[in-house]
């Protein structure tokens, strides 16, 4: 039987492995899945909110149940989610029923006349003036989860677990991008008539908030090194033309990756909507330092006949298989994914999270390719 | 049919649109003819969406160009067209409140000439039975982001049926976790991936040109 200690030092080395694309004894397993972990383990979804301690420990009960799961944590505490995404957050427990899962209630402040206040004040500015104007209550809440969140890390370490972005003594670290950023803020919608109705002034506003947020990136992960920093780009799909993909998007996104691996660190990339368009832009960032992470919408398999031996992959069954699905079709697909990239650098996960409602054979199945029985 | 302000309709030249507007209205040419013009210009938009020369940025812009345009004829009930292919109800299912996907799909339907009824987020099925009762559309939409609506959406759509709504109403669905085994479950009749193929659906199925 192996000590806590082992057990995180054999899912540590193995996630390494599969990080920089290179052969393993079998995938590596990381669930996104606190809302599905939190039932499974015994408790219900409303003891993440209620009792945070109590919940992640269910969510560590529900990882034991499943197996020999490489990654876990580091804890979660759905009232402070709003915080990334300029957005009240309703969640169970108090404004939806136990066991639902926890929901963005967008606000969408953002005026026209607010790229003219980031321009001349940044955007962090006016994050925090947001903040205080419409969620006075975030300041509690993070004061709240601030002492926890080591806490909660260090059961889901004591446990053997280890976290894909921020393992060790590293935060969980994200580049989300200024683009995702502003659509939060300013809503979709109105975003995306800004950029043809007043290009300029949204590059101009982009600019300031990047000079910002590239900073913060470059000290976070030459101060903690995470294995893998969590980075991505909003406005794939069918959001942008090619054209204004690569004037507001991608040219931010590249320089995060190359930021990050710079800095010593490599990418996760979270990749959500889809993105069979962009693949070839994919190919542009440095060899065997990220790993492609769709979130079950990205044609897995086309996207590998590109990019297989450029960097590792990730995931990614869809939530509707693992929802409505049976285990038979599940191990399948899991099974043919693992066939056509699983030699090296596969981690095996599910698309974006796995619902709080997948049916438990239907994980288990992810499990059992995973482990090859 | 202004050829001028089909193609600047059809090119998002939202001035050269809005004053070639002014310019038909004050020779006195009928707002209808107008709004054709305009809808022949989001005929093409909606092509080059299609032939992906054009993407949701541009469908949306459409939509807000062909808003304010025919808020210069007095709005569409002023145009005379409100209802010009029918009447489209839509909503997000109960327990989800999500609404981006749902805001695009009915800006779009309504520039395409749809009289759009939007009946929001968290929509009960109460809701959609009573607007179907009162609007009697042939298209339905129903967008969802969460799995754990599926059922909601089940419940809703076996309502209808109890309900005897079912045969004359079609039942689009959409949203991030969507796809044709859900529509199967739900016992939806067609999953739109995005707003465009919702308003080809429609029009197919109404027998629109």
């Amino acid at each position: 039987m192996k000590t806590a200690e082992e057990l995180r030092k054999e899912h540590l080395e193995r996630l390494k492995k599969a990080v920089a694309n290179e052969k393993t004894d079998r995938p590596p397993i990381t669930l996104n899945a606190d809302a599905f972990l939190v039932q499974y383990g015994g408790g219900k979804v409303s003891d993440l909110v209620l009792n945070p301690e109590y919940g992640n420990e269910c969510c560590i009960k529900g990882l034991q149940k499943l197996g020999d799961i490489d990654c876990g944590g580091p804890g979660t505490y759905p009232p402070v989610m709003g915080a990334f995404a300029f957005a009240k957050m309703k969640v169970p427990g108090r404004d939806l029923a136990d066991n639902m899962i926890w929901q963005i209630d967008e606000l969408r402040p953002m005026t026209v006349e607010d790229y003219d206040v980031i321009i001349d004040k940044g955007f962090n500015y006016y994050s925090m003036e947001f903040q205080k104007k419409y969620l006075p209550e975030l300041e509690k809440e993070m004061e709240y989860w601030a002492p926890l969140a080591p806490k909660i890390a260090q059961m889901y370490k004591d446990a053997g677990y280890v976290t894909l972005s921020g393992d060790g003594d590293a935060p969980f670290t994200i580049a989300g991008g200024v683009f995702g950023g502003f659509m939060s803020a300013r809503g979709s919608k109105a975003l995306l008539m800004d950029i043809r109705r007043i290009p300029d002034k949204v590059m101009a506003a982009m600019e300031v908030a990047y000079e910002e947020s590239s900073k913060a990136l470059r000290e976070a992960v030459r101060k903690f090194k995470p294995l893998t920093v969590f980075t991505g780009a909003a406005g794939a799909g069918d959001f942008l033309s090619m054209k204004d993909f690569d004037k507001f998007i991608f040219p931010q996104f590249k320089n995060d990756v190359d930021i990050i691996v710079e800095e010593g660190s490599n990418c996760y990339l979270h990749l959500d909507l889809c993105w069979d368009r962009f693949i070839d832009h994919l190919l542009e960032f440095p060899k065997n330092r990220c790993v492609f992470g769709p979130d079950g919408t990205t044609d897995m398999f086309k996207a590998a006949d590109k990019l297989y031996g450029h960097m590792a992959f990730y995931g990614d069954v869809h939530p509707a298989l693992l929802t409505l699905g049976t285990p038979d079709e599940v191990y399948a697909y899991c099974k043919k994914l693992m066939d056509r990239v699983g030699d090296k650098g596969l981690i095996m996960s599910t698309g974006c999270s796995v619902p709080a409602n997948a049916k438990p054979e239907n994980v288990e199945a992810v499990i059992a390719a995973a482990l090859g029985k | 049919m202004s050829n001028k302000l089909v193609e600047a309709m059809a090119d998002l030249n939202e001035d050269a649109v809005l004053e070639e507007v002014k310019a038909l209205k004050a020779k006195n040419v009928p707002a209808l003819d107008i709004i054709a013009s305009l809808q022949e210009g989001m005929g093409i938009v909606g092509k080059r969406f299609e032939e992906k020369e054009y993407f949701l940025s541009e469908l949306i812009m459409s939509a807000e160009i062909f808003n304010e345009a025919s808020q210069l004829l007095g709005g569409m009930g002023g145009a005379g067209t409100a209802s010009k292919y029918g009447t489209f109800v839509m909503g997000t299912i109960y327990d989800d409140i999500h609404d981006i996907g749902k805001n695009i799909v009915t800006t779009v339907m309504s520039s395409n000439g749809f009289n759009v009824i939007d009946l929001g987020v968290d929509v009960p099925t109460a809701k959609y039975v009573e607007a179907i009762r009162q609007y009697k559309p042939k298209v339905i939409g129903i967008s969802c982001l969460l799995t754990t609506a599926f059922d909601n959406i089940k419940e809703c759509i076996q309502t209808l049926e109890k309900e005897g709504l079912r045969k004359d109403v079609k039942v689009l669905i959409g949203g991030g976790p969507v796809d044709e085994a859900t529509c199967k479950y739900v016992g939806a009749d067609h999953v739109c991936r995005n707003a465009q193929e919702t308003v080809e659906y429609s029009k197919k199925y109404m027998g629109v040109q």
